[in-house]
Protein backbone atom coordinates (compact mmCIF):
# COMPACT_ATOMS: atom_id res chain seq x y z
CA UNK A 1 0.00 0.00 0.00
CA UNK A 2 3.08 2.45 -0.36
CA UNK A 3 1.77 3.96 -3.78
CA UNK A 4 -1.42 4.34 -2.22
CA UNK A 5 0.32 6.45 1.04
CA UNK A 6 2.61 8.53 -2.02
CA UNK A 7 -0.80 8.93 -3.59
CA UNK A 8 -2.33 10.88 -0.72
CA UNK A 9 0.72 12.76 0.71
CA UNK A 10 1.66 13.53 -2.72
CA UNK A 11 -2.11 14.87 -3.24
CA UNK A 12 -1.79 16.58 -0.01
CA UNK A 13 1.55 18.58 -0.55
CA UNK A 14 0.13 20.00 -3.83
CA UNK A 15 -3.07 20.82 -2.13
CA UNK A 16 -0.60 23.07 0.55
CA UNK A 17 1.14 24.73 -1.72
CA UNK A 18 -1.34 25.87 -3.78
CA UNK A 19 -2.65 29.22 -3.53
CA UNK A 20 -5.50 29.82 -5.65
CA UNK A 21 -8.76 28.86 -4.54
CA UNK A 22 -9.45 27.03 -7.51
CA UNK A 23 -6.19 24.86 -7.48
CA UNK A 24 -7.19 24.16 -3.96
CA UNK A 25 -10.78 23.29 -4.61
CA UNK A 26 -9.40 20.61 -7.18
CA UNK A 27 -6.67 19.14 -5.02
CA UNK A 28 -9.04 19.03 -1.96
CA UNK A 29 -11.92 17.43 -4.92
CA UNK A 30 -9.12 14.83 -5.35
CA UNK A 31 -8.09 14.21 -2.06
CA UNK A 32 -11.59 13.16 -0.97
CA UNK A 33 -11.73 11.28 -4.46
CA UNK A 34 -8.54 9.19 -3.74
CA UNK A 35 -9.70 8.40 -0.15
CA UNK A 36 -12.95 7.40 -1.69
CA UNK A 37 -11.14 5.35 -4.26
CA UNK A 38 -9.34 3.34 -1.30
CA UNK A 39 -12.56 2.90 0.91
CA UNK A 40 -14.38 1.20 -1.81
CA UNK A 41 -11.16 -0.58 -2.55
CA UNK A 42 -10.86 -1.98 1.49
CA UNK A 43 -14.88 -2.45 1.56
CA UNK A 44 -15.01 -4.50 -1.73
CA UNK A 45 -11.81 -6.96 -0.99
CA UNK A 46 -13.11 -7.63 2.53
CA UNK A 47 -16.70 -8.63 1.05
CA UNK A 48 -15.16 -10.72 -1.37
CA UNK A 49 -13.03 -12.20 0.85
CA UNK A 50 -16.12 -12.80 3.13
CA UNK A 51 -17.85 -14.50 -0.05
CA UNK A 52 -15.16 -17.00 -0.81
CA UNK A 53 -14.89 -18.06 2.94
CA UNK A 54 -18.02 -19.87 2.61
CA UNK A 55 -18.23 -22.60 4.92
CA UNK A 56 -21.35 -23.74 3.46
CA UNK A 57 -19.93 -24.75 0.04
CA UNK A 58 -17.14 -26.75 1.59
CA UNK A 59 -19.55 -30.03 0.46
CA UNK B 1 -21.69 18.89 -24.26
CA UNK B 2 -22.14 22.10 -24.51
CA UNK B 3 -23.58 24.29 -21.26
CA UNK B 4 -25.57 27.87 -21.27
CA UNK B 5 -25.69 28.99 -18.19
CA UNK B 6 -28.33 32.06 -17.71
CA UNK B 7 -27.84 33.95 -14.75
CA UNK B 8 -30.31 36.33 -13.84
CA UNK B 9 -29.94 39.02 -10.24
CA UNK B 10 -30.79 42.06 -10.12
CA UNK B 11 -27.19 43.45 -8.92
CA UNK B 12 -24.50 40.67 -9.89
CA UNK B 13 -21.91 42.71 -9.12
CA UNK B 14 -22.38 43.11 -6.10
CA UNK B 15 -23.88 39.63 -5.15
CA UNK B 16 -20.75 37.68 -3.53
CA UNK B 17 -22.31 34.17 -4.59
CA UNK B 18 -22.51 35.30 -8.33
CA UNK B 19 -18.95 36.67 -8.51
CA UNK B 20 -17.78 33.64 -6.69
CA UNK B 21 -19.52 31.09 -9.46
CA UNK B 22 -18.42 33.66 -12.27
CA UNK B 23 -14.92 32.81 -11.21
CA UNK B 24 -15.19 28.89 -10.88
CA UNK B 25 -16.92 28.44 -14.89
CA UNK B 26 -14.27 26.13 -16.30
CA UNK B 27 -12.09 27.58 -18.82
CA UNK B 28 -11.77 24.41 -20.67
CA UNK B 29 -14.99 23.34 -20.94
CA UNK B 30 -17.69 24.64 -23.18
CA UNK B 31 -19.44 26.26 -21.06
CA UNK B 32 -21.19 29.58 -21.77
CA UNK B 33 -21.82 32.44 -19.52
CA UNK B 34 -24.69 34.59 -20.12
CA UNK B 35 -26.19 37.65 -17.95
CA UNK B 36 -29.56 38.72 -18.49
CA UNK B 37 -29.53 42.39 -18.69
CA UNK B 38 -31.89 44.24 -16.29
CA UNK B 39 -33.63 47.24 -18.34
CA UNK B 40 -32.72 46.02 -21.96
CA UNK B 41 -35.30 44.73 -24.79
CA UNK B 42 -35.02 40.97 -24.80
CA UNK B 43 -33.33 40.26 -28.15
CA UNK B 44 -35.20 36.93 -28.89
CA UNK B 45 -33.54 35.91 -32.13
CA UNK B 46 -30.31 35.53 -30.45
CA UNK B 47 -31.81 34.06 -27.01
CA UNK B 48 -32.95 31.09 -29.04
CA UNK B 49 -29.90 30.76 -31.15
CA UNK B 50 -28.24 30.47 -27.36
CA UNK B 51 -30.87 27.76 -26.66
CA UNK B 52 -30.50 26.07 -29.62
CA UNK B 53 -26.43 25.49 -29.85
CA UNK B 54 -26.16 24.24 -26.03
CA UNK B 55 -27.52 20.98 -24.69
CA UNK B 56 -27.75 21.80 -21.09
CA UNK B 57 -29.24 24.57 -19.71
CA UNK B 58 -28.83 26.46 -16.63
CA UNK B 59 -30.84 28.68 -14.45
CA UNK B 60 -28.95 30.60 -12.22
CA UNK B 61 -30.57 32.82 -9.84
CA UNK B 62 -31.53 34.16 -5.82
CA UNK B 63 -34.88 32.79 -4.83
CA UNK B 64 -36.62 35.80 -4.31
CA UNK B 65 -40.18 35.53 -3.08
CA UNK B 66 -39.79 31.76 -4.19
CA UNK B 67 -39.74 32.27 -7.29
CA UNK B 68 -37.60 33.51 -10.13
CA UNK B 69 -35.87 37.38 -10.81
CA UNK B 70 -38.35 39.51 -12.66
CA UNK B 71 -36.17 39.56 -15.78
CA UNK B 72 -36.07 35.70 -16.24
CA UNK B 73 -39.60 35.41 -15.61
CA UNK B 74 -40.01 37.95 -18.52
CA UNK B 75 -37.27 36.02 -20.43
CA UNK B 76 -39.23 32.98 -20.43
CA UNK B 77 -42.43 34.78 -21.70
CA UNK B 78 -40.49 36.12 -24.07
CA UNK B 79 -38.49 32.96 -25.63
CA UNK B 80 -39.91 30.14 -24.69
CA UNK B 81 -42.33 30.52 -27.58
CA UNK B 82 -45.20 28.03 -28.70
CA UNK B 83 -44.07 26.26 -31.88
CA UNK B 84 -40.22 26.82 -30.83
CA UNK B 85 -39.56 25.65 -27.45
CA UNK B 86 -43.08 23.60 -27.03
CA UNK B 87 -46.28 22.47 -29.53
CA UNK B 88 -46.09 21.71 -33.05
CA UNK B 89 -42.73 21.69 -34.69
CA UNK B 90 -40.69 22.49 -31.60
CA UNK B 91 -37.08 22.21 -31.83
CA UNK B 92 -35.92 22.34 -28.27
CA UNK B 93 -37.08 18.71 -26.83
CA UNK B 94 -34.35 16.45 -25.12
CA UNK B 95 -31.72 19.20 -23.25
CA UNK B 96 -31.16 19.37 -19.75
CA UNK B 97 -31.96 21.60 -17.39
CA UNK B 98 -30.16 22.68 -14.48
CA UNK B 99 -31.11 25.08 -11.29
CA UNK B 100 -28.40 26.62 -9.26
CA UNK B 101 -30.52 28.71 -6.61
CA UNK B 102 -28.87 30.46 -4.02
CA UNK B 103 -30.63 31.20 -0.74
CA UNK B 104 -30.27 34.08 2.53
CA UNK B 105 -32.14 31.42 4.81
CA UNK B 106 -30.09 27.69 6.12
CA UNK B 107 -31.68 25.08 3.89
CA UNK B 108 -32.93 23.12 7.13
CA UNK B 109 -35.52 26.15 7.37
CA UNK B 110 -36.75 24.57 3.76
CA UNK B 111 -38.95 21.80 5.47
CA UNK B 112 -42.18 21.04 7.00
CA UNK B 113 -41.95 22.74 10.24
CA UNK B 114 -39.03 24.66 9.66
CA UNK B 115 -39.37 28.67 9.12
CA UNK B 116 -39.72 28.46 5.25
CA UNK B 117 -42.03 25.86 5.77
CA UNK B 118 -41.90 24.55 2.34
CA UNK B 119 -39.08 22.61 0.34
CA UNK B 120 -36.87 23.39 -2.56
CA UNK B 121 -38.61 20.51 -4.41
CA UNK B 122 -41.76 22.05 -3.87
CA UNK B 123 -41.28 26.15 -4.75
CA UNK B 124 -39.21 25.16 -7.71
CA UNK B 125 -42.77 22.87 -8.96
CA UNK B 126 -43.14 25.66 -12.14
CA UNK B 127 -39.56 25.55 -12.99
CA UNK B 128 -39.68 21.66 -12.91
CA UNK B 129 -42.96 21.67 -14.37
CA UNK B 130 -41.49 24.14 -17.35
CA UNK B 131 -39.17 21.57 -18.09
CA UNK B 132 -41.90 19.10 -18.17
CA UNK B 133 -43.44 21.24 -20.78
CA UNK B 134 -40.71 21.26 -22.84
CA UNK B 135 -39.17 17.56 -22.66
CA UNK B 136 -36.44 18.82 -20.81
CA UNK B 137 -34.32 16.37 -18.64
CA UNK B 138 -34.79 17.87 -15.22
CA UNK B 139 -31.62 17.66 -12.90
CA UNK B 140 -31.03 17.58 -9.14
CA UNK B 141 -30.61 21.24 -8.49
CA UNK B 142 -27.52 22.78 -7.21
CA UNK B 143 -28.25 24.68 -3.73
CA UNK B 144 -26.01 27.18 -2.02
CA UNK B 145 -27.34 28.34 1.06
CA UNK B 146 -25.96 31.21 2.87
CA UNK B 147 -22.81 31.86 0.54
CA UNK B 148 -21.34 34.43 2.87
CA UNK B 149 -20.91 32.40 6.08
CA UNK B 150 -19.35 29.46 4.34
CA UNK B 151 -16.50 28.24 5.47
CA UNK B 152 -13.40 28.25 3.51
CA UNK B 153 -13.89 24.04 3.24
CA UNK B 154 -17.42 24.74 2.14
CA UNK B 155 -16.58 26.95 -0.40
CA UNK B 156 -13.60 24.99 -1.63
CA UNK B 157 -16.44 22.07 -2.15
CA UNK B 158 -18.73 24.25 -3.98
CA UNK B 159 -16.16 25.10 -6.70
CA UNK B 160 -15.84 21.54 -7.20
CA UNK B 161 -19.77 20.96 -6.92
CA UNK B 162 -20.72 24.05 -9.21
CA UNK B 163 -17.67 22.35 -12.01
CA UNK B 164 -19.57 19.43 -12.16
CA UNK B 165 -23.11 20.31 -12.20
CA UNK B 166 -22.01 22.13 -15.57
CA UNK B 167 -19.82 19.43 -17.21
CA UNK B 168 -20.59 15.93 -15.56
CA UNK B 169 -22.87 14.04 -17.26
CA UNK B 170 -22.36 10.64 -15.56
CA UNK B 171 -22.92 11.33 -11.81
CA UNK B 172 -21.94 8.16 -10.09
CA UNK B 173 -18.85 7.50 -8.18
CA UNK B 174 -17.25 5.80 -12.46
CA UNK B 175 -18.44 9.06 -13.43
CA UNK B 176 -16.59 11.28 -11.01
CA UNK B 177 -13.52 9.15 -10.87
CA UNK B 178 -13.66 9.99 -14.84
CA UNK B 179 -14.10 13.61 -14.64
CA UNK B 180 -11.15 13.97 -12.36
CA UNK B 181 -8.96 12.14 -14.05
CA UNK B 182 -10.00 13.82 -17.48
CA UNK B 183 -8.98 17.07 -15.37
CA UNK B 184 -6.08 15.65 -14.42
CA UNK B 185 -5.03 15.26 -18.72
CA UNK B 186 -5.60 19.14 -18.95
CA UNK B 187 -3.24 19.91 -16.63
CA UNK B 188 -0.69 17.82 -17.43
CA UNK B 189 -1.33 19.45 -20.77
CA UNK B 190 -0.97 22.74 -19.73
CA UNK B 191 2.10 22.79 -16.87
CA UNK B 192 5.76 23.36 -17.78
CA UNK B 193 6.90 22.77 -13.96
CA UNK B 194 8.80 19.70 -14.52
CA UNK B 195 8.38 18.35 -10.69
CA UNK B 196 4.66 19.00 -11.01
CA UNK B 197 4.26 17.35 -14.26
CA UNK B 198 6.15 14.23 -12.88
CA UNK B 199 3.78 14.49 -9.64
CA UNK B 200 0.51 15.06 -12.13
CA UNK B 201 1.83 12.36 -14.09
CA UNK B 202 2.34 9.31 -11.44
CA UNK B 203 -0.74 10.65 -9.53
CA UNK B 204 -3.55 10.25 -12.74
CA UNK B 205 -2.01 6.80 -13.17
CA UNK B 206 -2.44 5.57 -9.81
CA UNK B 207 -6.58 7.09 -9.55
CA UNK B 208 -6.57 5.50 -12.78
CA UNK B 209 -5.24 1.78 -11.67
CA UNK B 210 -7.54 2.44 -8.52
CA UNK B 211 -10.17 2.61 -10.86
CA UNK B 212 -9.40 -0.21 -12.84
CA UNK B 213 -8.56 -2.34 -9.76
CA UNK B 214 -12.43 -1.32 -8.37
CA UNK B 215 -14.28 -1.95 -11.18
CA UNK B 216 -12.60 -5.22 -11.62
CA UNK B 217 -13.50 -6.33 -7.95
CA UNK B 218 -17.05 -4.82 -8.13
CA UNK B 219 -17.18 -7.39 -11.02
CA UNK B 220 -16.05 -10.42 -9.37
CA UNK B 221 -18.46 -9.71 -6.00
CA UNK B 222 -21.04 -9.34 -8.33
CA UNK B 223 -20.48 -12.29 -10.14
CA UNK B 224 -20.08 -14.11 -6.87
CA UNK B 225 -23.56 -12.41 -5.58
CA UNK B 226 -25.44 -13.72 -8.54
CA UNK B 227 -24.16 -17.27 -8.28
CA UNK B 228 -25.28 -17.56 -4.51
CA UNK B 229 -28.75 -16.00 -4.97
Amino acid sequence: MEEQAWLLTTIQSLLDTSTKLEERAFYQGLLDLANEQLKRLDQSSGELDGRIWNPSRWG
Amino acid sequence: MKTLIIVAHDDYKQSGTQQFLLHQVPQAGEVTWHLLANDQAIDVAHEQQLLREHQRIIFQFPLYWYSVPVNLRQWQDAVLTKGFAYGTNAILAGKEFGVVVSLGEPLDEYQAGGREHYTISELLKPLQAMANKLNWQYLKPLVISQFEYMTDEQRLALVIDYQQFLTLNDTSFAGQQQWFLNQLRNRINTTQDPLKLAQLTTISEQIEDNYDELAELRWTVDLIRDEEE
